[in-house]
């Protein structure tokens, strides 16, 4: 398997997460009550759609039509921690997929030989995720009085801990196509 | 649910030379053979703990069962002790029931499940029904324990609201000296259960309290079945004629986003909450219904 067939699949792998997140927060943002929640889970919404489409256009762009993958980070989340039993615990998900996001961009930023377009691509993908977890952070904090603040405390941390052994999960199991992104594989690689 | 009540367990049994003379009086008259005893003992010794936590007077013997204030549960090695530490005016009766380990047969449920219990006993999934069976037989226990005019009652004759909560509220279907009423038709003065369950790491603790029939002067909103049948129709385009309470809710939506959608959506819309171990035992539409006139009951306390 060559360098460009990882690539092709790691950024799909990625429109198809950025897709999956669309779909679910189209759903959820079709069952929040009026308010800011509503207009903030509504716009984030929108940049998951967007996001697909970035990637779309940065394959294409690259003479790299995407492939139709089914499966998604996401759905291993459901696996690990079951459904989201209601809105604060949608949000504690949310924010802890957000950072684990930001930070596998960061990682595939630094990744040696990146293509510019690809660059391009996630830094513009990432000024959103920031304000996804901006406003996740804050909608936690409104909800505490609702839900209780050691009750959304223990939520994210659960979840925190079980994003940590999905991630580890996801690198066993795709550890062939995204192993370039790993500091310590490149290291290897480029050993006599 | 008073937000005083205190739980306390023990493992050890209190020393006999430790009894008070009417504590001595009852232990007498137990069978001398047998765990009888040793289970008494470790009962007394934990609710003299909750006593003496509560500030009441420690003598269990001036405390007779069923009672309007404590209430005590114990397996073959553990006891658990419930004590309400003041009294209030609109609860009449505290049941407490602990059970850990061996599960009833799902042969059992028809003596001390109603119809609609069984009904909804059915539907859980058969790798399920042992823990579900064996919770509601602490809850039952519970709010028998709780009504304090049960020397005729069988387990048989409570109802729970909602089977797959682990809150929520029960009735007596047989009122105490009275024919059982036609279906649907409620004594007007009927006794209202509260009750809350717990999961241990091998069974279930459940606890109950009676309310006195005229503690609520307004009449109690409850969640239409009709309503729930036609939100669900419109969140997931199936024909509002073929849902029923007894429509199974994994047939109904087609993958976990859809059943996480009509979750929240139900949450936002009824202002109430739900948690994990509440979509678990989740089942039917009914469920649903039932769950949903619970949370807001409880909400409306």
């Amino acid at each position: 398997m060559t360098l460009a067939d990882n690539d092709r699949w790691l950024l799909s792998f990625y429109r198809s997460s950025e897709i999956n997140g669309a779909l679910f927060f189209g759903r959820i943002a079709r069952t929040v009550n009026a308010g800011r929640l509503q207009a903030e889970v509504t716009h984030h919404f929108t940049d998951e759609a967007n996001h697909a489409w970035y990637w779309t256009e940065c394959l294409n762009d690259l003479d790299a039509s995407p492939i139709k993958l089914r499966e998604a980070y996401q759905d291993q989340y459901l696996q690990a921690i079951g459904l989201p039993a209601n809105l604060m615990e949608v949000m504690a998900i949310t924010q802890v997929f957000e950072k684990r996001v930001i930070s596998q961009y960061r990682q595939h930023l630094r990744a040696p030989g990146l293509h510019p377009r690809v660059r391009q691509t996630i830094e513009k993908i990432m000024i959103d995720e920031r304000w996804h977890v901006q406003y996740v952070r804050d909608a936690l904090r409104d909800m505490e009085g609702k839900y209780g603040a050691d009750r959304v405390a223990a939520t994210i941390a659960r979840f925190t801990a079980a994003d940590e052994e999905i991630y580890a999960k996801t690198l066993a199991e795709y550890g062939e196509r995204i192993g370039f992104l790993d500091p310590a594989a490149v290291q290897i690689a480029e050993a006599p | 649910m008073p937000a005083g009540m205190l739980l306390a367990t023990c493992d050890t049994p209190l020393a006999p030379d430790e009894l008070t003379p009417g504590e001595r009086r009852v232990f007498s008259a137990l069978p001398s053979s047998g765990p009888r005893q040793r289970t008494w003992l470790t009962a007394r010794r934990a609710l003299r703990r909750a006593l003496a936590a509560s500030g009441r007077p420690a003598d269990t013997s001036r405390y007779p069962m069923p009672n309007r204030v404590v209430s005590v549960s114990h397996t073959a090695r553990l006891a658990v002790a419930a004590v309400l530490p003041s009294a209030c005016a609109a609860v009449t009766g505290l049941g407490v029931d602990i059970e850990l380990g061996r599960r009833p047969k799902p042969a059992s449920a028809r003596f001390f499940l109603s119809g609609p219990e069984q009904r909804w006993l059915a539907a859980v999934p058969a790798q399920n029904q042992p823990d579900a069976l064996l919770r509601l037989w602490t809850v039952k226990e519970a709010v028998f324990k709780a009504d304090r005019a049960n020397a005729v009652a069988t387990l048989g004759d409570y109802e729970v609201a909602a089977p797959a909560g682990y809150r929520g509220h029960a009735r007596r279907t047989r009122p105490p000296g009275s024919v059982l009423p036609a279906p649907g038709e409620h004594s007007p003065q009927e006794t209202q259960f509260r009750y809350r369950t717990v999961a241990l790491p091998r069974g279930f603790l459940s606890v109950a309290i009676a309310l006195s029939p005229s503690w609520r002067t307004a009449p109690m909103q409850t969640v239409d079945f009709g309503q729930v049948a036609q939100r669900v129709s419109s969140l997931i385009s199936v024909p509002v004629a073929r849902l029923t309470p007894e429509t199974k809710i994994a047939e109904l939506v087609p993958d976990s986003f859809t059943f996480v959608e009509v979750a929240v959506d139900f949450q936002e819309e009824y202002d109430v909450v739900f948690d994990q171990e509440d979509l678990k035992a989740l089942h039917t539409l009914g469920d649903l219904a039932a769950l949903l006139d619970s949370r807001r009951a409880d909400r409306d306390d």
